[in-house]
Parts: structure tokens; sequence; C-alpha cells
């Protein structure tokens, strides 16, 4: 019985490792089933110049009113037909002594009211009637209404800021008698939606949702309106909205997509995905949306750009094939191109995995990407910011671009010398992005400013002749980010003869420790911006910084021609370092190298290109020069001086001279500097612990060369 | 036989098939699955973050063994006699129910450059020390490990001694003996299997000490600290699989070696 038992445990054992390390199944997909076709997809309306607009109008015509800030007269813009037009309201939502417009509501028979204010912003409120004429509504002073809307039915609702409680109320306005009346207490929920009989109240943060019943005059309870709202409006950061579509239902629109909920249903329904569209945009929030008389629906971003998502009856909307993307982070630009994918490709379900999500380390993302590879599940494409290229590389993890180079080669105007970086032996990934480091000072000492040591300096020179004013110190998160900045900076000495060198690294963090000390350090975003803005504003008088937008690379070179700073491409000494964005590369394990390389070819097209992101500029000369000069680049910046006042300048595309200048400089950039996360982790931790007091600046070296040189070793 | 199936079947499917994956991969390399014979053996033994962690985790072993059976066994020795002696195995257990992830925040409280340890050595006059990015990091892993395993060692000391018949020790004490002489003739020689079982358990749990050091100083912590088990989590966040079943192959072998001597070191001392 002994000798049976150990035999089927030892037959049990033999079976199972014998089909461990098996080859892959093939997976075969039967084409010749006839496709299932029938989708939303998405289209762009041009309702010309949009200046500054509120919500949708709570109507069955698409209305979207457009304030104008300013004494021009307010302006309707409508969908007939299909086709955008345009109407006067005849009036201005200003009132005397109050000239600066805030929001509006228009109601279903064509009464516009408004809010405005003074320079001291004190609120008042008006109405424009149908007929044109407009007076004043005389509402109680201590109630400052944060928004209204017109329910179908004409009345009028609004949310106001009670100072007493700190919390917010729904109110009743009537504007014929000037009366308003407390209906609930919202407590957080300063946004109201109206759908129907139904008043929805949410807060921007998309933490909860309230229901006021206007028939019964009660809040009412929808158990999975709630439910979906916690599970998939947080951190929408406010970018959602509610409305109504013909058919009685509530449509609910944020980054994840359009979704559908019948009142007293148990599902909320998705009906338009976020992913492959323009919805999940990371730069162009979704701000509202209506639906159209056709069942389609409208919708606007913060940026004013307006899109309609209709059902395509001929559109494919089965997937033959998945492509399986991995990034250590969300991208925009990544997502762009997958945007881009899904339009030429709407056959290929796309499907993004984000390494670094809900608050994952780097060790844990690698860790399930190894986990991934070794169990068959390989992504078919890597987006390589962050990880070890060269680690990948030498392990033949990466396909070799240059074997199948006729599937995704791109157009000639693409500077290959930026995009296909990684020559040595084979090429392993192509950048679809990229950014630059720039310097600028005053003109009598840009000569001296050949890099980063010599930026700390006049830094330094200009601290002890009381020449530049000081800020606050930044805290922990924003120091912490900005050394991990200021690491890509300071790479190309760091690691000057291939492997991190200790003086430079104890000097690198000396200065660091100087400027944080005399709190000349900025924080932000965009930090070339703002080192640039710094500089503008006579925080600081020299500066080093990376520019990776085509707005942070028009800040640098506004200040040229609008000051008595001079600026320069590059770090200094001759180099011309640029930063590779977006590293494309082709998983050897993976299943679709084919669809993997079509969607490289994608990211590099002009089309997908031309898409401007805060995370690197185009790859393509051609897409590079029409994007800065363009003249929707103007924009004004502002900075806020240590003494409170404020600095503002707007920037300008580029002229000829300035473009040739810039896109000589990046066709002959010949230094790509790039650092994966752990090794960036490993500096920046020894830098902290000098920036904070813990370490003088060798003992911080020190620490950081142990880990290094360990991470080297293994 | 029966009753061991369902035991057997787990550590088969769990532990045994793994370790058989491990072997085979060990001569295989991780991406292209070509054979490659001892190479990857070589590449390991001649690595030189392996040497370094096989030489601190050897250390710790050296260190921390003897210390944790040393002390544990005179702790029980002593607290043996005591009354409230089911509080007392309570509170030695305590610090096993300790979660790592606080252990580790009381280590950085009263380790890091300016924590509580620091602040008492500024109040006397002495200079900090930088306890977790330093030399001072093996001996707070250490101390921080036998304070974590100390009761539970205890508790086993405890058990044994309670199993040695009373009546060899009043025997003793009638004809003279005194406490250290009844200690080395009586009680240590009657806690041989108790020593044989508490070494076997302290040397495998000394590989385990991993968790604390990662939580504390990362995955590139002071070279002190650097222990192999660093060394196999980032090599597989780095896909060097084959490297690391060929380590593992050979720590296990290190281990089975280790126990076999303290096993066949037993049985002779069991035949005598």
């Amino acid at each position: 019985m002994t000798k049976k038992i150990l035999a089927a445990v030892l037959a049990l054992t033999a079976v199972m490792t014998a089909g461990c390390g098996g080859s892959k199944d093939n997976k075969e997909k039967d084409m010749s089933a006839e496709v299932s076709k029938g989708r939303y997809v998405e289209d762009k309306l041009d309702f010309g110049e949009i200046d500054s607009v509120t919500e949708f109008a709570n109507t069955a015509e698409v209305q979207l009113v457009d304030l104008y800030r300013g004494t021009e007269n307010t302006k309707i813009h409508k969908l007939k037909d299909g086709e955008p037009t345009t109407e006067d309201m005849g009036a201005n939502c200003i009132l005397e002594g109050f000239d600066m417009p805030q929001e509006c509501t228009l109601s279903p028979n064509g009464d516009l009211f408004f809010s405005c204010c003074n320079d001291r912003f004190d609120v008042r409120y008006g109405i424009i009637r149908a007929k044109g004429e407009k007076k004043q509504v005389e509402l109680p002073e201590d109630i400052m209404f944060t928004s209204f809307e017109y329910a179908p039915d004409g009345r009028l609702y609004g949310i106001a800021l009670n100072d007493e409680d700190s919390s917010f109320y729904l109110y009743l306005i009537d504007t014929e008698r000037s009366e308003v009346t407390a209906l609930c207490d919202t407590e957080y929920c300063s946004t109201l939606d109206i759908v129907g009989d139904r008043i929805y109240l949410t807060d921007p943060s998309g933490d909860g949702i309230k229901i006021y019943d206007t028939v019964s005059g009660k809040q009412v309870e929808d158990e999975t309106l709630a439910d979906f709202w916690k599970s998939s409006m947080a951190g929408n950061d406010g970018c959602c909205d509610i409305f109504g579509g013909g058919d009685g239902a509530v449509y609910i629109v944020s980054r994840n997509g359009i979704y559908r909920h019948v009142v007293g249903g148990s599902m909320v329904e998705q009906v338009v995905e976020g992913l492959t569209n323009s919805l999940g945009s990371a730069n162009n929030h979704t701000m509202y949306g209506t639906t159209d008389t056709d069942g389609s629906f409208v919708i606007i971003t913060d940026e004013f750009e307006v899109r309609r998502y209709y059902f395509d009856p001929e559109a494919v909307n089965e997937f033959t094939s998945d492509l399986d993307i991995y990034t250590l982070r969300e991208s925009e630009a990544l997502m762009q191109a997958v945007r881009a994918f899904a339009k030429l490709h709407p056959e290929v379900r796309v499907n993004v995995r984000v390494g670094m999500q809900d608050n994952r380390t780097y060790d844990d993302a690698v860790k399930s990407l190894t986990t991934d590879i070794l169990s068959d599940n390989a992504p078919d494409l890597i987006m390589l910011d962050g990880l070890d290229i060269q680690s990948l590389e030498d392990k033949g993890m990466l396909t070799d671009l240059n074997s199948i180079r006729d599937k995704w080669e791109p157009s000639d105007s693409v500077m290959k010398n930026i995009s296909e970086w990684d020559k040595e032996d084979a090429l392993s990934c192509v950048a679809a992005r990229f950014g630059i480091f720039g310097r600028g000072a005053g003109k009598e000492d840009m000569e001296r400013l050949g890099s980063y040591i010599d930026m700390v300096k006049l830094t330094e020179e200009a601290l002890e002749k009381g020449e530049i004013s000081h800020a606050e110190k930044l805290d922990e998160e924003n120091l912490e980010n900005r050394i991990r900045y200021s690491i890509t900076l300071n790479a190309g000495r760091i690691f000057s003869g291939g492997t991190a060198d200790k003086a430079a690294l104890a000097e690198y963090f000396a200065e660091e420790k100087l400027l944080f000390d005399n709190a000349v350090m900025v924080g932000g975003k965009d930090y070339g911006m703002w080192e640039t803005c710094s500089m503008a504003a006579g925080e600081s008088c020299a500066m080093e910084g990376a520019f990776f937008s085509a707005q942070e690379l028009l800040s640098l070179t506004w200040v040229d021609n609008n000051s008595d700073l001079v600026y320069a491409f590059g770090s200094g000494e001759g180099k011309a370092e640029f930063v590779p964005v977006c590293d494309l590369g082709i998983c050897a394990a993976g299943d679709e190298q084919d669809m993997a390389a079509e969607f490289i070819k994608t990211a590099l097209s002009k089309d997908c290109q031309k898409a401007n992101v805060n995370e690197g500029m185009s790859v393509d000369k051609e897409v590079l020069g029409e994007v800065l000069q363009n003249d929707s680049m103007c924009s004004s910046l502002g900075f806020a001086r240590s003494d409170g006042s404020f600095f503002a300048y707007t920037i300008s595309p580029l002229e000829d001279s300035e473009l040739n200048e810039f896109i000589d400089f990046a066709e002959n950039a010949d230094t790509p500097v790039l650092i994966d996360d752990m090794t960036r982790d490993i500096i920046a931790e020894a830098a902290m612990a000098h920036l904070t007091g813990d370490k003088s600046a060798d003992e911080a070296a020190e620490q950081a060369m142990s880990g290094l040189e360990l991470k080297m070793k293994e | 036989m029966s009753f061991l199936l369902p035991s057997l079947l787990g550590t088969g499917i769990f532990s045994v098939l793994p370790f058989a994956d491990s072997l085979r991969r060990s001569f295989f390399r991780t991406v292209s699955g070509d054979f490659c014979g001892t190479e990857n053996y070589r590449a390991v033994f001649s690595n030189e973050a392996f040497l370094l962690a096989v030489k601190n985790t050897a250390l710790f072993t050296a260190v921390f063994l003897p210390v944790l059976i040393t002390l544990s066994f005179l702790t029980a020795y002593f607290i043996s006699g005591l009354k409230f002696m089911r509080v007392i195995r309570s509170v030695l257990l305590f610090p096993l129910a300790v979660p790592t992830a606080a252990l580790v925040l009381v280590w950085k409280l009263l380790f890091q450059p300016a924590g509580m340890v620091n602040g008492v050595l500024t109040v006397c006059g002495a200079d900090t020390v930088s306890f977790l990015d330093s030399g001072a990091a093996f001996g707070v892993l250490v101390g921080s490990y036998i304070w974590k395993n100390l009761g539970y060692t205890v508790l086993l000391w405890l058990t044994g001694i309670s199993g040695i018949s009373s009546s060899l020790s009043e025997a003793a004490k009638v004809d003279g003996a005194g406490r250290l002489q009844i200690m080395r003739h009586i009680i240590l020689p009657n806690l041989k299997p108790t020593m044989y079982t508490i070494t076997v358990i302290s040397f495998l749990n000394s590989f385990k000490v991993f968790r604390e050091a990662y939580l504390v100083a990362g995955a590139y912590p002071h070279r002190s600290i650097y222990l192999m088990q660093h060394l196999f989590n980032n090599w597989f966040s780095n896909f060097e699989l084959d490297k690391m079943s060929a380590a593992t192959v050979a720590v296990f072998g290190v281990i089975l070696a280790a126990v076999s001597l303290l096993q066949r070191a037993w049985d002779k001392e069991a035949r005598a």
C-alpha cells in the first residue's frame, strides 16, 4: 500500500514537472466568422472660437452659452441638425459696476440667469430674458451661489456655501420675487446636475453623490449609483458630469467613459469606453456633456474642444486580437498612441498594464512584469521609460527592431538621431518623444554658464550680493520630486565614465544643498518652465533646466526677445544632450510582434506626433516645426514672487530663425540621457539624507556609491 | 503512511515541485531556454554580489546562532523555577506577534540619524551614529532578530527543562552538587535533543531575516546587511532567473550538508 501511494505521488510530480516550461499554445482564431459591427465612434465638432463656456443647457437641443468675458455680447453655440451654429444673445452677462461675468445657465424658454462680480469679488445676479431684456435679480447678499442650473420644468436651483457651518445648501431661486428657499443640506457637495425630477449633488473630488427629488421635496437614495460613484469617480478630479438623455436615463461622463443608469435600475453600464478615445486624455479634461436629439453624446473639454460620440452601425466592435502594452507609469504620450492605434485598428483590443498604479513600488511593478513573462503572459510592447533598458537588452528580452524595420519604419522627417538613439549592437527601442536641456542667464553671465556647477556658482554670487530674493523652502514631497528631476540634469557628470563618480556625486549633493538652503529651488511639475519663470521674474539669476513640451520650450525662447536675459540650448560645454521619452520596445516573448511593430509605426506617425503632450516633444521635425510656430501656442504664464507680487508674461510661437536654430540643435543631439528608476532612487535617497542634514555630502555620496556598486555587481 | 498523504501531496506540489523546476532552470538560460551546463553556477560563484551576500549571511548566522542559543538557554534556566509561568510564556511570545512592518517603524524611530538613540547619545555628549547606513546596521539587525526570536527559543528550552525529572537534580543536591554543576552535568546533557531542535530551527530561521532589512533599507542597503535574499530579490526583478536558480540549488546544498552534519553528530551522540 505504501509503495503504491509513493508511486502515485512520484508519478504526479513527474507529470507536473514535465508540464512546466512547455511550449506556448498557439492561439488560433476563427477568422471566418462574420465580424460583429456597431459601436460608438468619436468625431470632432468645430464650434468656431469659444471664449468661456459653462455647462450645456438642460434642453433637448444642444446649447452652450459662451460668456465672452468682457463687454462683448454673450453668445450661444448650438447644434442645429448636427451642424454647429452661433447666435448672439443681444446682451452681455455683466451689470453696472460688476463687469466680470462668472457663471450662467440657460432655461428651456431661453432666459439666461447669470452671476458677475467686481474686482473685490462682490457678486451680483442678473437675468437676460429671451426677448433680450436684462435686469438685475436682487438676492440675499450673504448667500453666494457656487453653481446654479435650470431644471427642464423651468425652475432655477442653486448651491451656496453657508459660512456658519461651512456646509453647502441647495436652494430654489425665484427670480421674479427675488427669493431663495433652502431645500436641503448638501454637506460637501458643491456641484449640481438636474436630470428630470432629480437633482444630483456631487463634490469635485468625486467622493460622494447625493440625490434630491424635486417632486417629493426630499433626498432619496440610489445605492447602485452611489456604489458606482465611489468606485469609479474618485480620482477624476472633478472631470465628470451628469446629464440626461431623451430616454429618461441618467448619463455620466468621465475620463473612464460614458455610462448609463436607469433610475431604479441595478446596474450602471458603460456605453462608450474612455481608454481608446479622447475621453481618457490626461491633458484635455472632460468638462460637460449632453445628449443630442439623435441620441449622440456631445462633450466639451476644459480646452474647449467639442466632440460628438455617435453610434456607427458599420464600425467593427469585435476584437479579433489583443495587444498588451506594459508601462511603468501612466503616460499621456503612450495613451495618445493607443488612441491613434485604436482608431486605425478597431479590431484590436489594446490592453495597457500600468505597473506602478495603486501605490505599488517600482520593485513590485518590475516583479509583476517578471512574473507575467514567466507565466507566458508577456506583454507585446513595453514602454521602457524608467526600466533598465541595458539589462533587458543584455538578456535578449527585446526584439531587434532592425530585423523588422520594414514593419515600423517611420517617415524621413523623424529625427533618427533621437528616435533611434539606442544603436549599440541591436536597436532595442525607439523613442517617440524627447526633451532637451536648456540654460539661461543675463548677457554678461551667459559666457560663464557652461554647466550646472556654473549655475550654482552664479547663484551663490548673486545671493552674496543680495541680488536675488528668497522664496519659501520646498516641502518634502516637492523636494523629492525636485531632486529626481535634477538628477536627470546632472546625469552626464555623475556617470561621466559610464559608472558613477563619487566626487561628482558629492559635488552635486553639495550644490543642491546650497540651492535648497537658500530657497533658490523651485517646485512645480514643469520644472524647466518654472525655472525660466523664476529667472524672468528676477527670483534667480541663472537657470539650467530640462524642457519636455512645446510650451516649456517657448517659455525659454521668450527670455531672449523680451528681457535682458539670454538663453541657449543644451547644458553647456558643447554638449548636445537629449532625453528620450516614450521609449517603445517589442518584448521578444510577446505573441503579437507584428501588431507591436504596427503600434510603433502609429506612434511615430504625423497624426499621433501632432498631439500636444507635456511629457515630450515630437521627434518628427516637420510636426515639431508646425507645433512650435502654431499661433495656438500663445499663452500667458504667471509666477508668484516671494514678496507676493505676480509676474506674468505671454509666450509666442517661434520665429523662423529660432525654429531653425532649435531644429539644428535637435538634429545634432548625440548624447542621450537616461536613468532607470532604481538608480535614480538610490541617488535620490542619498541626496535627501544630505539635504535634510542627516549626512554630509561625502557620506551621502558614499551611501549612493555603495548602492550603485551593489547594483552593478549583481 | 496513508495519513501522511495530504501533507506529502502539499509538500510535493508547493515545495518539491518548485525546487525541481529551479534545479532544471539552473542548467538553462532564462530567455532563450538553451542548455548551458554549469555556466550559471560558474557565473554565480564568481559574482561579487553573491560572494558578499554569502559572507554576510554566514557571518549573521555565525553570530546570531550561538548568541541566541546561549542567551535563550540561560534565560530559560534562570526563569524555569519562577511562578506565573503562564503569564511569562505569553509575554515571551509577544515579540513574535509583532508585525514586521511595525517593528521596522520602531527601528526607524530608534535608530535613524535623528532617532531616539542618537538623541540620548547627543545628550550624553557622544557623537551620533549612523545605525542604519553604516557597519552598525549589522549589529542592529542581529540584535533585533535575537529580540524577536528569544522568547520563542526560551519557550522551547523551558519545555525541554520541564521534561527533565526533578529527582535527578534533587539527588545531585543531596550529593552536594552546586547549581552550576547541576546545570553542567544534569541539565545540559538531558537537553541535547532540545538543543538539536533549537539549533536546526534557528539555523533555518537565520535565512529569513530579509524582511526587516528590506523594509528598512530597501533593495540596496548598506554592504554589511546585504544578504542573500536581497540578491535573490533583485535577481528576480532583473530577470536573472538562471543565476537565481543556480544560487538556490547551491544554498540548498549548503543547508542540506549542515543539517546532515548536525544529524550525524547527534546520531553519534545518541549511540554513545
